[in-house]
């Protein structure tokens, strides 16, 4: 009896197992093939955020590139090697691959939503839109010439590249038409899926601002007019207040913590160490600002080494403790620049109000009260002779560029923009150096397997794919 | 529901038997044959669905993320197919004491389906596809031989030897090139139409006149280009030579391995000078002095080859702990070829008289002693093993954190009942 009991339970395991649809096996039962919108934008901000933030020597460099930080032991990126890593290649893959293609992915998923109140839906497809542009802005300006109409397209594997000036020109007009688009009165992403702002339109609207003025301030010099224009129209609306930064908050716990805490803190890394450049400055304009950028030597001193010189790791300054701290915040625009920017916009004779003197010293101020320091460290550091707008030394590219250098410590990326474009202060290249100034990243190294024909045109198109070319609106 | 239909012939003619009055001829073999056999695609590559990373655990709630995966799937796989052709000869002379074998093949593979590497502005690194046409052909001949066989010593021979070569037909879309690895170091490992499978680009020197030159600063420009093919990871031959030799009840057979070019990036060589870790990062410069000094206190090199002008470099250049910061990558590409004493081998047979006792029981007793990778002949990777690989599969080439091959020494006492 027994034994025809167990020969019934083997035939009835035989049909069960039968009965499944052999398809169902090639099916993912673990991973979602739909998910909410604002899911995708979460993703694509944190990759953006991390991009800035990093100090990797994989994803960002441009600490060293502008001579805020040098290497105690290995040089390569301090010495402008960005292929070696494939640097260039894991910027471009950030930007497009981790950051828009997402976006693009959560703009489908907002338009076909059919629960969602039109006024709901055109502020995310705006928001959407506004991180989509940011993107693009950063490609362009690392790279020129990109692909752009053709890209994001899976089933074109060679897109080909547009025109930089066009591109940049198309994602400035847009930006435009989603700051006019943005309605307080209907509401954003929800709080959990809106890391800058938590679901503020209002803020919103600043930080578009904040993000037209900073990429059309960018063309000035090669486009006046438009540059103009859309800083006169973007200015009153822009950010007015620390309180309306747009920071990306980072946790205490791993694995969401600031990327700097892994690279400096957790990975006991004995490499990243002040530079001679940004610290000689630091120390000799008695800047409130120092304590909170850099920690000391192990002496106690505040020093910096020359970039691109192997050095003892002990003998130098390091990276101040706030910054590595696994919870501190990512600026992706602030209060500050957009100071910065009031006062140039002056300069350059466009219509924002106030003087360059006025909003040159707020900049800085807010820049020393962001940092930690006091209204009175700021008052004093102000009227030193070589900060004071009337007495500081140069016209007003070199007394903008200089202070912006030194209030974008920790935005490199954005710092590296800045250098470039306004040319102060002046840098001697790194020891060793591979090539002249970085004016711009060289295309991915794997472009020219991928996407050869027209990686060839784009490189002769922008004046050849070497790092010193300069990129369309670097005039000077 | 999919069917595919895969085919297969093969033949053979054993000529010899047609030939008997021919007595030096022991065997004649003719063999062809042709088959397409199928490969399916690997598991959950069809639909598209997405990754999670982690998600942000805060006071005012979760924030969770979604994000496109690096790879597109794709619902319209068809199943890879590879075709081949094959004829062989085998003939064996005077009782079997010499011989060969010998095979000409020619395989393609189409339709492969792998994730194909994919410039990122498509807004994915790799996309599932049925790609190209890869063709296969060569030569494996073997031969064999018994130079003396008599009652108490006998020594057999056997060779081998296989030549290969592959070609890139056919690729997909418009593309010119297939990515198959990009490695630490700014190397990658490609396959390029109407160029072998499995060559090495990355950055190499700029030449004048055949001349490496150096710029103004006394350091060797790289190339801005990194597609600059610096290697080819295919060897131009493999072979080996077993032989073996038996007196009485004592055998002794050793077998040589031979491969000849291809050739591999280390990684190892590429880092080791460049942090100072191997021997060839120190020394003395041309004036006797220590070569990492600046250049100030009588230090640094000069790098040897010709500036602008075509004169010799005369600049020395400070080098700090580094010698690879001013070397492009082909600088650490490496003839991968060597000379190896694979395997070496002794077997000692008990006599048969000295089991009489228990011969019941017992029908013979063999001792050995067996040795692997005794002796590294010959090789031109420094340091380490030319045989040594990051990965295995098509992944060829690259060498990083080598590890020493080991040796086995082995014993073995083998009872027949």
């Amino acid at each position: 009896m027994k034994t025809v009991y167990k020969l019934w339970m083997a035939a009835l395991l035989l049909v069960v197992s039968c009965t499944k649809k052999i398809d169902e096996l090639n099916r993912e039962t673990k991973k979602p093939p739909y998910v909410p919108a604002g899911t995708l934008l979460n993703n694509a901000v944190k990759n953006l955020s991390d991009g800035f933030a990093s100090a990797n020597v994989n994803v960002n460099i441009f600490r060293h590139v502008i001579k805020h930080w040098s290497q105690a032991t290995n040089q390569e990126e301090a010495q402008y090697d960005f292929n070696t890593r494939a640097i260039n290649a894991a910027w471009w893959a950030r930007m497009n691959r981790d950051i828009l293609g997402d976006l693009r992915d959560a703009k489908r998923y907002v338009t076909a939503d059919p629960d969602l109140p039109d006024g709901v839906k055109t502020n995310q497809l705006a928001m959407l839109d506004i991180i989509e542009v940011y993107t693009w802005g950063v490609l362009v300006n690392s790279f020129g010439n990109i692909p752009y109409k053709e890209a994001l397209d899976k089933t074109n594997f060679f897109p080909v590249y547009d025109d930089a000036k066009t591109v940049y020109a198309d994602i400035l007009k847009k930006l435009a038409d989603d700051i006019s688009k943005l309605n307080t009165g209907y509401s954003g992403f929800s709080t959990t899926q809106d890391f800058l702002y938590g679901g503020n339109v209002r803020k919103w609207i600043n930080f578009a601002n904040t993000l037209y003025m900073r990429m059309a301030i960018v063309i000035a010099d090669v486009d006046n007019a438009t540059a103009k224009a859309a800083i006169e129209s973007a200015s009153p609306k822009a950010i007015d207040s620390a309180a309306d930064n747009a920071v990306f908050k980072y946790l205490a716990s791993a694995p969401n913590n600031n990327p700097l805490y892994d690279q400096i803190i957790s990975s006991g890394r004995s490499d990243f160490i002040a530079a001679k450049d940004l610290m000689d400055v630091l120390n000799n304009m008695a800047d409130p600002r120092k304590t909170q950028f850099f920690g000391t030597n192990n002496a106690g001193q505040y020093v910096g080494s020359v970039v691109g010189e192997v050095v003892s790791f002990a003998t130098i300054s390091k990276p101040a403790a706030k910054i590595a701290l696994p919870d501190a915040v990512n600026i992706m625009a602030d209060y500050v620049e957009t100071e910065f920017i009031r006062a140039e916009a002056v300069e350059r004779g466009y219509a924002v109000g106030g003087t360059a003197e006025d909003h040159y010293k707020k900049a800085i101020r807010a820049s020393i009260l962001w940092w930690g320091g006091t209204n009175a460290d700021a008052d004093t550091y102000l009227a030193r002779s070589d900060v004071a707008y009337t007495t500081a030394a140069g016209e007003w590219r070199q007394k903008i560029g200089f202070q912006k250098w030194i209030a974008l410590y920790n935005r490199p990326y954005e710092g590296w923009v800045e250098l470039r474009r306004l040319d102060y202060p002046k840098l001697p290249p790194p020891v060793n150096a591979k090539s002249g100034f970085p004016n711009r990243l060289s295309y991915p190294g794997i472009e020219q397997q991928l996407n050869g024909d027209n990686y060839t045109k784009a490189a002769s198109d922008i004046g050849g794919d070497k790092v010193e070319t300069k990129l369309f609106w670097d005039k000077f | 529901m999919n069917s595919y239909v895969y085919h297969a012939i093969s033949g053979s003619w054993v000529f010899s038997k047609h030939l008997q009055k021919w007595s030096w001829l022991s065997t004649g073999k003719l063999r062809a044959n042709y088959a397409t056999v199928g490969n399916d695609a690997p598991p959950l590559s069809l639909a598209d669905v997405y990754d999670q990373p982690a998600p942000f655990y805060t006071p005012s709630g979760t924030y969770i993320l979604f994000s496109l995966p690096n790879t597109k799937n794709n619902a319209n796989l068809r199943p890879e197919k590879t075709t081949s052709k094959e004829v062989g000869l085998e003939m064996a002379f005077l009782h079997n004491r010499l011989g060969f074998d010998v095979t000409y093949y020619h395989t393609n593979t189409v339709d492969q389906i792998f994730p194909v590497a994919t410039t990122t502005s498509i807004g994915y690194s790799s996309v599932m596809i049925n790609a190209g046409n890869v063709e296969n052909k060569g030569i494996e001949l073997s031969l064999f031989g018994s130079p003396v066989s008599t009652r108490d010593f006998s020594w057999n021979m056997n060779v081998n030897f296989t030549r290969n070569r592959n070609k890139v037909l056919e690729l997909y879309q418009n593309s010119k090139n297939l990515l198959m690895a990009s490695f630490q170091g700014g190397v990658t490992l490609n396959a390029t139409i109407g160029r072998p499978y499995g060559e090495l680009q990355s950055n190499t020197f700029q030449f004048l006149d055949g001349k490496r030159l150096v710029n103004s600063s006394g350091l060797y420009p790289v190339s801005t280009t990194t597609n600059n093919i610096i290697g080819n990871v295919n060897p131009d031959w493999i072979g080996g030579v077993l032989n073996s030799f038996r007196y009485k009840n004592l055998t002794l057979s050793f077998l040589v391995d031979v491969r000849k070019g291809g050739d591999v990036f280390s990684l190892d060589m590429y880092y080791g000078q460049n942090g100072g870790f191997l021997p060839e990062s120190v020394g003395l410069n041309d004036l006797g002095n220590d070569k990492r000094l600046p250049v100030a206190q009588g230090g640094g090199i000069i790098l040897p080859g010709v500036t602008d002008d075509g004169k010799e470099n005369t600049k020395r250049v400070t080098i700090v702990s580094a010698t690879s910061t001013v070397l492009p990558q082909s600088e650490f590409v490496y003839d991968a070829s060597y000379i190896k004493l694979r395997e070496a081998n002794i077997t000692y047979t008990l006599p048969s008289k000295l089991l009489n006792g228990v011969k019941k029981y017992i029908k013979g007793v063999d001792i050995s002693f067996i040795g692997r990778n005794l002796w590294l002949i010959h090789k031109n990777v420094p340091y380490a093993d030319p045989e040594e690989n990051l990965s295995a599969g098509n992944v060829q080439g690259y060498q990083s954190g080598a590890y020493p091959t080991s040796r086995n020494i082995g014993a073995n006492i083998k009872v027949k009942f």
